[in-house]
């Protein structure tokens, strides 16, 4: 990567950019897979799919993911159901349309993953500024805190809560928005811890900032690179929690289309219909791997101190 | 040394003890917790059993007292009656724990001894063929969910393929009954360990005693070994706590896509069945089970770095 860099500068400075081009090997489809390495494109791709699909389900979603219909159960993708009706990836083991149920679980999962991980940021960044700020008690008790949080086994903590309060996306969206903030809290106070001692804080303290305005104007826009690395990062942990919980039946209540639970109904058809399994697990994994790319693109970029050897 | 060890395992009982207020705090949360016990057809307990419990939990007293007592009982073992088994709780979990323990034990060490070779290879090989596959290898670890994996592994190997079973432990050991579950739950610590090991790896590569080992014309596998392999394994094993919790997550997916007789499926089960005796204490045992866990890679990351300060 850093010769490819360097070569890039040198005849940057050398020539037109059309000489760049044909250092490449294969011509324009070095070149491609040149710009792919260096840029998130096809991640940002995925991540925009499920964010157009989140937001116009109802109008791209070619039938209602609720309305089944018996006689065209379990019909192959790319086949016509004894109904006449054509399906794009299948249906599933009650006659409902997969691709409409994918598109509506991309709904479902982009609000939780959104909800969940602006609640659980906004709180970590806030205890972490708070931790490593104001340091000594208020940061031995939130960092305690947090330690303890650490320790839970996530999923049995949720399959407690939901032991008690039932199966909710309300109580799911908050059960999730609960294991993002310990590491902002983590990677957030150790930012502040360092920032607090730099010259131009000490300095704003000098000529007599309160601490509010010292946070929020001084600190918070340093922190805040780390804070939106953090987020994307989560972004494939949340995915992932989530299609477990209603992998295991007590994520989102049925029959609203959730991934996991999509992937769960299938294992019992999996001889029969293996794409009831196949199609939803792969949408949640190519999901994931995309925000995870984007993440590590994001820290690579953002924050270099975070940054590992590639 | 004492003090950091004193202190380890104060944190740890902290912990404990927070977890446990966790739980009873839920509990209490939704009103009567006598409504969180129903009788194995699921309908309410009939007035002579909440009696019962309400002695057991000590529900006359004041809510602070409640928890000591309740704190108290768990510490000593006493975990009440499970409601769907109609046994003690302790007696279910002791069936099921070495169960998911083996099947841990068997993920954890192929995870291990596929994952730490891998990243080195993938270290020195670095931007290499080999370094992309296993760099791939880790990527489809990390990204795909395990249940889903398990569910395509079913799918190929013993549906399509039947090479292997689809699932249960059988009875008596059977090697073939392991092989699936245990690949598909070690995968993603391979994964795990596979990044960790690569990264530190290329950070020792890069320092200056492995060029001057090196340069002084030591052996190329002698550097990579003895020189580098020792000082890159300290990171990848301090994320053992990590790790642990991946896969008390992974048992209970894993155990419930193979219909596997372990403590992650009968959690899974207990919280179906509304069996608050037994997941309570399930999640209290995984608790103290991880808490050990941490502390002793702790203290052994103290013993194997003598650059870590005992603070």
């Amino acid at each position: 990567m850093t010769t490819q860099s360097q070569e890039r500068t040198v005849s940057d400075a050398a020539a037109a950019p059309t000489v760049v081009r044909r250092q490449f090997a294969l011509g324009w489809i070095g070149y491609g897979f040149y710009i792919l390495r260096r840029w998130p494109i096809i991640p940002a791709l995925i991540i925009l799919t499920l964010l157009v699909c989140a937001v116009f389900a109802y109008q791209i979603a070619p039938h209602d993911p609720y309305v089944n219909n018996l006689q065209d159960r379990n019909t192959a993708p790319l086949a016509t159901g004894p109904s006449g009706q054509f399906y794009l990836l299948g249906s599933d083991f009650i006659g409902r349309d997969l691709l409409s149920r994918i598109i509506h679980g991309a709904r479902i999962s982009a609000m939780v993953v959104v909800v969940s991980i602006t609640v659980g940021v906004t709180v970590g960044t806030t205890c972490g500024l708070l931790a490593g700020y104001f340091g000594r008690h208020i940061d031995e008790i939130i960092m305690r805190i947090v330690d303890v949080w650490a320790a839970l086994p996530f999923i049995m903590l949720a399959l407690i809560v939901v032991s008690i309060f039932g199966q909710d996306l309300r109580i799911l969206i908050g059960l999730l928005a609960l294991i993002s903030w310990p590491g902002a809290v983590r990677l957030v106070r150790a930012q502040t811890l360092s920032l607090r001692e730099s010259d131009y804080v000490q300095f704003a303290r000098v000529a007599g900032a309160s601490s509010t305005r010292i946070l929020l104007r001084h600190i918070l826009p340093g922190v805040i690179n780390i804070v939106v690395v953090s987020a994307t990062l989560g972004v494939g942990g949340i995915i992932l929690t989530e299609a477990t919980l209603s992998y295991l039946a007590v994520g989102i209540p049925p029959p609203t289309p959730a991934w996991g639970a999509m992937v769960a109904n299938g294992r019992e058809y999996i001889g029969d219909a293996w794409w009831l399994s196949a199609i939803p697990g792969m949408a949640i994994f190519l999901v994931v791997m995309a925000g995870n790319f984007l993440g590590d693109w994001m820290r690579d970029r953002w924050d270099p101190n975070l940054r590992q050897l590639d | 040394m004492r003090s950091f060890l004193a202190r380890r395992v104060l944190y740890g009982i902290i912990a404990i003890l927070g977890a446990l207020l966790v739980i009873f705090v839920l509990s209490r949360l939704s009103g009567d917790p006598l409504d969180l016990y129903l009788d194995e057809y699921g309908g309410a307990l009939a007035e002579e059993t909440r009696a019962k419990f309400r002695k057991e939990l000590a529900l006359d007293q004041p809510v602070v007292i409640q928890y000591v007592i309740w704190v108290g009982r768990y510490v000593r073992g006493q975990y009440g009656d499970s409601l769907i088994h109609q046994r003690p709780v302790i007696t279910v979990v002791q069936e099921r724990f070495w169960t998911s323990i083996q099947l841990g034990v068997i993920a954890w060490t192929f995870g291990t001894l596929l994952g730490v070779p891998l990243g080195i290879v993938s270290a020195v090989h670095r931007g290499r063929l080999l370094d992309y596959i296993a760099r791939g290898i880790a990527l489809i670890g990390q990204a795909a969910p395990v249940f889903w994996v398990g569910i395509m592994a079913i799918l190929i190997f013993s549906g399509e393929l039947e090479w292997l079973p689809s699932g249960t432990r059988g009875d008596g050991f059977a090697v073939r009954n392991y092989i699936l579950p245990s690949i598909v739950l070690g995968w993603l610590p391979a994964a795990a360990y596979l990044r960790l090991t690569r990264s530190s790896m290329l950070e020792v590569l890069e320092s200056e005693y492995v060029k001057f080992a090196r340069a002084k014309g030591v052996e190329s596998n002698t550097v990579i070994w003895k020189h580098a392999f020792r000082n890159a394994v300290i990171p990848p094993l301090t994320l053992s706590g990590l790790i642990l919790i991946g896969f008390i997550n992974g048992t209970t997916v894993i155990e419930t896509v193979f219909s596997w007789p372990g403590l992650g499926r009968v959690a899974v089960q207990a919280v179906q069945g509304n069996d608050f005796p037994l997941i309570s204490a399930i999640t209290f045992l995984t608790v103290v089970l991880y808490v050990v866990v941490v502390l002793t890679m702790d203290v052994l990351y103290a013993i194997l770095d003598p650059r870590i300060r005992y603070a």
